[in-house]
């Protein structure tokens, strides 16, 4: 029901907006991961931290596209670590390299320290950077693109 | 949550099938033209700023404000500024987020050095500028730039230094050496350039590699030596991906030696770390660095000297997390700041060593509630500051006592 009434209310504002793809990108600030890891609870999920201005990070999004298609029982939480004025520029990035259907989320604002605090304070700023969170929330952590070896060998772990 | 995916998917297919002029064009709008182009959002605030002080002690600072840079002075170590001076008479983009920065250094005759980097449409792409001033920045030169090189590729992370001499070494992260089509892929990073001056800013010559496979997002550090050379240390992209540091000379002439790799933390990455680091050289030569690595059990910031190609005294600064360190050394003294962050407010927080880094003390100098830069450590005879722009603190200035 309540999933119903958020649909509705987004097919709302698509029409007040002419339908730009504003609607599917959320907001993410500091305390934005806690409700995604309650959106998950007790299940295994990624949470994909990218930028338009980091060139590994667009050469990933192919990586993630493969495998939401192979294990799409494993979500996959995309967060733009991109400023408030890029979103459009992030959503048509999306919309052309299409990863699938995924959560996608852009920095809610230019206070990044703010925010990366909030998912993890001892990440500095390094793109790529992913969070692989097993079934308990604990997550294994990489900066830079993981090897693809090991992806397959987590992917099918957390799909089982 | 799981039923409104499908609806993303296609509110995103539609939008972009769409004939909205805007959505189409994003993807390639400048990195620094935010702004521009029907953007519903306030321009984002770019904090990067730079500062240096004269032989007679007045500061001088350089930030961008919109399409400009604009030069400050101010002769009490930033209490107060003098009205804004603009560099750039023509507005147009400026590069001021991340280690991406305008720069400012003197000339030994009260010349005003000013350089910054100018994204352009495509992304990462841009070109390096210069503008002086001769009348102790009352009005600037047109801007020039510096290479001579003028595809539209990556010229950016501008860093700029004056010699012993008075030359301008002006060196930048470079991307024309870059094969087209699928060979692009499996090249490492991207290649450091410079350019020198020898007739105060006029005009420059170069476009000389100092590398390839430098990191492509991370700034460069210059220190000038006494023959004349300039030596820069920079990100580079070792065999296995590794990014740790690299430095070499760079001679006026065009000619770079002693390329010798710098630091040796095996910091395995296939990404981007945006954190370059800082050098300087004390009065016995040797020189002293702040960088960052992700190197599993050794995350953080560090310092360390560069000595024949190994690192002595390396140690992490700060805690957990420290990041974008820079550091100043005059005589035997070196000042190191970088910038925490607990939850809540960021923290300005320095370290300093009167005995060439043998021993240290840390000192904490402030603090913000607000966005704010990466901190530059300011040196004038034996006295640090540090400037630290902040949307709260504009320009602030911090003494490191």
């Amino acid at each position: 029901m309540k999933a119903a009434l958020r649909i509705a209310a987004m097919l709302v504002a698509c029409a007040a907006t002419l339908c730009t793809a504003a609607s599917g990108l959320r907001p993410f600030g500091p305390t934005t991961l806690a409700q995604v890891k309650r959106e998950h609870a007790g299940k295994p999920f990624v949470l994909a931290l990218w930028s338009l201005h980091c060139a590994p990070c667009r050469e990933e999004m192919a990586a993630w596209r493969e495998l939401h298609a192979r294990y799409p029982s494993v979500p996959i939480v995309l967060v733009a670590a991109d400023q408030p004025d890029e979103r459009d520029r992030v959503e048509g990035f999306l919309a052309k390299n299409d990863p699938g259907t995924v959560d996608a989320y852009v920095f809610e604002d230019e206070f990044e320290e703010r925010i990366r605090f909030g998912i993890d304070p001892r990440w500095r700023g390094e793109l790529p950077r992913a969070y692989f969170f097993g079934a308990d929330h604990k997550p294994e952590v990489k900066s830079g693109l993981p090897e693809r070896a090991w992806l397959d060998r987590w992917f099918s772990a957390a799909a089982k | 949550m799981v039923t409104i995916r499908p609806l993303f998917t296609a509110t995103l297919a539609l939008a972009f099938a769409l004939p909205f002029a805007a959505q189409a064009n994003h993807d390639t709008a400048a990195p620094g033209s935010s702004g521009h182009g029907g953007h519903v959002h306030a321009p984002r605030p770019e904090l990067g700023a730079s500062a240096a002080y004269d032989a007679k002690g007045t500061l001088w600072a350089v930030y961008k404000d919109g399409e400009h840079v604009r030069l400050r002075s101010s002769k009490d170590d930033g209490a107060t500024w003098s009205q804004p001076v603009t560099v750039n008479a023509v507005p147009e983009a400026v590069g001021a987020e991340g280690d991406a920065r305008p720069r400012v250094a003197l000339g030994g005759e009260g010349e005003i050095y000013v350089t910054w980097t100018r994204p352009m449409t495509k992304p990462y792409t841009g070109e390096i500028r210069f503008a002086r001033s001769l009348d102790g920045g009352r009005t600037f030169s047109q801007p020039i730039v510096v290479h001579s090189d003028r595809q539209e590729i990556t010229h950016r992370f501008d860093s700029l230094a004056v010699n012993t001499t008075g030359e301008v070494f002006v060196a930048w992260v470079d991307k024309r050496d870059i094969p087209q089509g699928e060979a692009a892929k499996s090249y490492r990073g991207a290649a450091v350039y410079y350019a020198v001056s020898s007739d105060h800013g006029a005009s420059f010559r170069g476009d000389w590699r100092v590398a390839e496979h430098s990191c492509e997002c991370c700034r460069v550090a210059l220190t000038a030596q006494p023959d004349g050379t300039v030596t820069a240390l920079w990100r580079h992209v070792f065999e296995g991906g590794v990014r740790d540091h690299a430095m070499a000379r760079l001679g006026d002439d065009g000619k770079v030696s002693a390329f010798t790799r710098a630091t040796h933390d095996d910091w395995q990455i296939d990404g981007c770390p945006h954190h370059g680091p800082s050098i300087a050289r004390d009065d016995s030569g040797t020189l002293h660095a702040v960088w960052f690595t992700g190197a599993p059990g050794n995350e953080g910031v560090q310092y360390g000297r560069l000595v024949d190609g190994r690192v002595e005294g390396q140690r992490r600064i700060g805690g957990d997390t420290a990041e974008h360190a820079d550091l100043a050394v005059s005589g035997k003294r070196v000042a190191i700041a970088w910038k925490e962050f607990d939850g809540t407010e960021s923290h300005l927080r320095a370290m300093r060593s009167d005995d060439a880094g043998r021993t240290w003390r840390e000192i904490d100098l402030a603090e913000t509630a607000g966005m704010n830069d990466q901190p530059r450590v300011l040196v004038h005879g034996d006295t640090f500051r540090v400037l630290w722009n902040s949307r709260e603190q504009p320009l602030r200035v911090v003494a490191l006592p």
